[in-house]
């Protein structure tokens, strides 16, 4: 999987990695037991911080995405855990209530944001 | 805690009456890069000129890998590669004599790295330094301090002049070796603040002389934010108050522009609980925070 960093961003790098592998294994572009690139590999690839590939394995680690074995490399957890439902609600919670504010500052009504809401449902389920 | 191979305290330099360097206290710790940032005339060159003995100070004291600079031997600075502002060569050798000039200094000097980069670089080595671009120099000033097996790169503005190309392909080169071995240390003076922010662990702001401050750089974009939150009716002061804030900007009645440098969980938090319309986070990088500490507010070129 091809990893893309934003230097400039105000994202910290190894925060940019975490997200790109936990997606690519959520997404099923990263397998489980798939090897990983070792450090070196990444750092000198992207021409980034060793230190800065280093903390983002260290982090997918301890989350359990990633496992490395003890001289042989750094590969995707055979189970991968999944978030709970709570913590998946609470993501989908925090977007709409973002939309929500953003609709209220726009004068958008409760009722007009209602409709609005099970239109898009509707097309989405007709799909 | 690692050791470090570069202990400055308290640095101070004048050049005639103009403080060039006042109070000057940095740490560089065996197996990291650090970055040295500031505007034109800030001092950097200066201080680095002061870290390799080059310049005495008036104040204070530099120690490398643990010795005073004032008594520290050959030993200790074949363990230092430096890359002066101005690279030197004399300009009627080769390059290929000039890589037998530079060998007989180090006793540890690795042939066959040189021979190595200099085939990836395909530099002519016979004709002589002052036919060679700006970016060859640049490549055979890098392949001089590589070959010395130096432990502790000093880099003054080495990118300078090299296309963004070149630029990536030189930094790639400094990290090859920063990976060779654990203890390695990089010190790089740049304004190229973006390749400067993919390789750096931490960066030092230097601003008129001063060391304003050396930050983690991804503390520094975990930190370094801007909120702009439009409140419900006005908040309280203490939410105002409350420490990482570096600046409020009133926008509107109850709108504000808040400058974070620490504390950013805390501050949007508390900002979230408080009954708002809009609440947006503005992520800085190493250029906007450059320019705060060099006293620009970008307002002032719309």
């Amino acid at each position: 999987m091809k990893i893309f960093i934003n230097a400039s961003s105000g994202v910290p790098i190894y925060r940019q990695i975490i997200q790109q592998i936990e997606n690519g294994v959520a997404g099923g572009i990263l397998n489980p037991g798939e090897q990983l690139p070792t450090v070196r590999e990444v750092a000198l690839k992207l021409t980034i911080n060793p230190n800065t590939v280093a903390r983002a394995y260290r982090e997918l680690e301890n989350s359990g995405v990633i496992e490395s074995i003890q001289g042989r490399g750094t590969y995707v957890s055979k189970n991968v855990p999944h978030l709970s439902g709570k913590a998946r609600e609470k993501m989908i919670k925090d977007r709409l209530e973002e939309i929500l504010r953003e609709a209220h500052q726009l004068n958008i009504s409760p009722a007009k944001v209602e409709e609005l809401f099970r239109e898009i449902l509707l097309e989405i389920s007709d799909q | 805690m690692s050791k470090s191979c570069l202990t400055v305290r308290n640095l101070g330099k004048n050049f005639g009456s103009k403080n060039a360097l006042t109070g000057i206290t940095l740490d560089v710790k065996e197996g990291e890069i650090i970055g040295l940032v500031g505007p034109n005339g800030a001092g950097k060159t200066t201080l680095i000129k002061l870290i390799m003995g080059l310049l005495k100070p008036d104040a204070g004291s530099v120690s490398l890998y643990g010795k005073d600079i004032k008594a520290v031997g050959h030993d200790v600075m074949r363990r230092v590669g430096y890359i002066p502002d101005e690279p030197f060569f004399y300009d009627f050798m080769t390059a290929r004599q000039t890589i037998e000039f530079n060998r007989r200094f180090y006793p540890n000097w690795d042939s066959q790295k040189c021979d190595d980069l200099l085939k990836r670089f395909h530099l002519p080595l016979n004709e002589p330094v002052k036919n060679m671009s700006r970016g060859m120099k640049a490549q055979l000033g890098l392949i001089l301090v590589l070959a010395q097996k130096a432990d502790f790169l000093v880099l003054d503005e080495p990118l300078e002049g090299l296309d963004p190309l070149r630029r990536l392909e030189f930094l790639n080169l400094v990290l090859e070796d920063f990976l060779e071995s654990a203890g390695r240390s990089v010190l790089i003076s740049s304004h190229y603040l973006e390749e400067l922010e993919r390789v750096v662990d931490r960066v030092a702001f230097l601003n008129e002389g001063r060391l304003l401050r050396v930050m983690d750089i991804e503390q520094l974009k975990m930190e370094e934010k801007t909120i702009r939150v439009v409140f419900q009716k006005e908040p309280p002061e203490t939410l105002l108050n409350m420490s990482g804030i570096k600046s409020v900007q009133q926008e509107g009645k109850t709108s504000y522009l808040l400058t974070i440098e620490d504390n950013f969980n805390a501050i949007y938090e508390a900002c979230s609980r408080y009954p708002h319309f809009i609440l947006e986070i503005y992520h800085r990088n190493l250029e906007d925070v450059f320019m705060d500490f060099s006293g620009r507010d970008n307002d002032d070129h719309k």
